[in-house]
């Protein structure tokens, strides 16, 4: 049986030609503020909420988090400074989360008690890590964030995720903390008994990934996952699902950082999480007719894109 | 451990009040961005002007235009652009008050672990809001 192809390039090849069109010659002028006119401003918030569907829309096919895909093409096509990128970054990240973890802990595909100790440890990191980004100056931030997203892309390639890991025993730390639990796999009626291992090198690793969560304002979906899944050994689903509770106390700590710089402009945040909402529903819609690998394959085509983008602008900063 | 796979009430509290707010912000986000693009009330930094310089630093914003940070924004809760940033001020607030609707669970329940855990965690993302831990722009 033929399977018929999904269509959703057809809708992005349709949304890039509709801003492309509407937008075409007054996007030129945006690459030099100084061109800008004061009657076009309009334009700004409509640009910034499509193109946030866009990866909103992306972001969902492929799996990963939108502020990873967002925070480096905005930053290599439009004229805002990084600061504000980042923020929004953050907060793309944080309503995401907050949007998505209630069905997931009322599930019991996220677990609160595996997310708390964490959580706390990422947090703590992720303000030193936004302290220290806002301190950087824009070229090294740039250059360091193409370096990190080859990494990622380095990370989606080779990674092998386990769907249900081995722990033969628990750790004496998780074992205090009580963290372990039984899930219904709904795909094939089973109750799954689950515990965790390795906690102390995972507090280490949650402080490392906090620090440049916060720093860089991508979110940390794609080293949270790895992290609890192929160290701590948690199941696959609990790993995304507590990933997403993770990711929500980071961001907050890291967002409050960007918020007391006044490194947040609402003109630029609000469009883009609204779009990233509207395009994640569209992705939703579409994930169970789409192909995910080709999916996967399309967005590592394109963060590696931004990332020889963000080293070249990197270097030419000045 | 939870030998049962029924979410423990903590969890489902946390998951309930969260939802309810999420929801909240997201209402907020929309109405007061488009107040701010109907310039009603009037923005503190109007938009038009605020293109112009959004490729600086956020630190150089500050100084030049005299936008508030803060809790300095608490004077200027009539200015559009600000009652817009009060709402994203609002979805960062929810973390905390989910740890805040959970203490009392940790506590009834006499687990002193994670009592000490939330109550850590609402510690530093209060230090955190307040900038104690934060970056000093000025």
């Amino acid at each position: 049986m033929i399977k018929k192809s999904p269509n959703y390039f057809q809708f992005i090849i349709v949304l890039l030609f509709f801003a492309k069109v509407s937008f075409g010659q007054e996007f030129s002028k945006f690459n030099d503020p100084g061109n800008l006119s004061t009657d076009i401003w309009w334009q700004w918030p409509i640009i910034l909420f499509l193109f946030s569907i866009f990866v909103g829309f992306m972001a969902t096919l492929s799996g990963i988090g939108g502020a990873i895909i967002y925070v480096p093409f905005v930053s290599s096509i439009f004229p805002l400074h990084l600061d504000y990128i980042r923020g929004t970054g953050l907060i793309i990240a944080l309503t995401g989360a907050l949007y998505a973890s209630p069905e997931l802990l009322k599930n019991g595909i996220a677990n609160l008690r595996l997310a708390l100790p964490f959580a706390l440890v990422a947090s703590i990191s992720a303000l030193f890590g936004a302290r220290f980004g806002l301190s950087l100056d824009p070229k090294t931030v740039q250059l360091s964030l193409g370096i990190l997203l080859l990494f990622i892309v380095s990370l989606m390639i080779l990674s092998k995720k386990s769907e249900f890991p081995i722990v033969e025993k628990s750790d004496s730390l998780s074992k205090t903390l009580k963290i372990g639990g039984i899930y219904h796999e709904k795909t094939t009626s089973e109750e799954i008994s689950w515990k965790i291992h390795r906690s102390p090198p995972g507090l280490i690793l949650f402080f490392i990934i906090g620090f440049l969560a916060g720093m860089f304002g991508i979110g940390a979906g794609w080293a949270n996952i790895p992290v609890l899944n192929l160290v701590l050994g948690t199941p696959l689903k609990i790993a995304i699902g507590t990933s997403k509770v993770i990711l929500s106390v980071t961001d907050t700590s890291a967002a409050w950082v960007y918020l007391n710089a006044g490194s947040i402009l609402p003109s630029v945040t609000i469009p883009s999480v609204l779009g990233m909402i509207i395009g994640t529903k569209l992705g939703v819609k579409i994930l169970v007719k789409s192909n995910p690998a080709r999916v996967k394959w399309f967005v590592i085509i394109l963060l590696l894109l931004s990332s020889i983008v963000s080293v070249v602008k990197g270097i030419n900063l000045g | 451990m939870n030998n049962t796979n029924q979410p423990p009430s903590e969890q489902l509290a946390y998951a309930k009040i969260i939802y309810h707010l999420a929801n909240v912000g997201i209402i907020a986000m929309i109405i007061s961005y488009i107040l701010y693009m109907t310039d009603c009330p009037q923005s503190f930094l109007p938009i038009n002007r605020l293109v112009q310089l959004w490729d600086i630093r956020s630190v150089e914003l500050i100084r030049i235009t005299t936008m508030p940070v803060g809790l300095d924004l608490i004077h200027h809760l009539n200015r559009s652009d600000i009652i817009s940033l009060m709402s994203i001020i609002f979805i960062s607030c929810i973390t905390i008050l989910g740890y805040i609707r959970i203490l009392p669970c940790f506590i009834k329940e006499k687990d002193l672990p994670y009592t000490l855990i939330t109550l850590l965690q609402i510690i530093v993302l209060i230090l955190a809001v307040f900038g104690i831990i934060s970056f000093d722009s000025h």
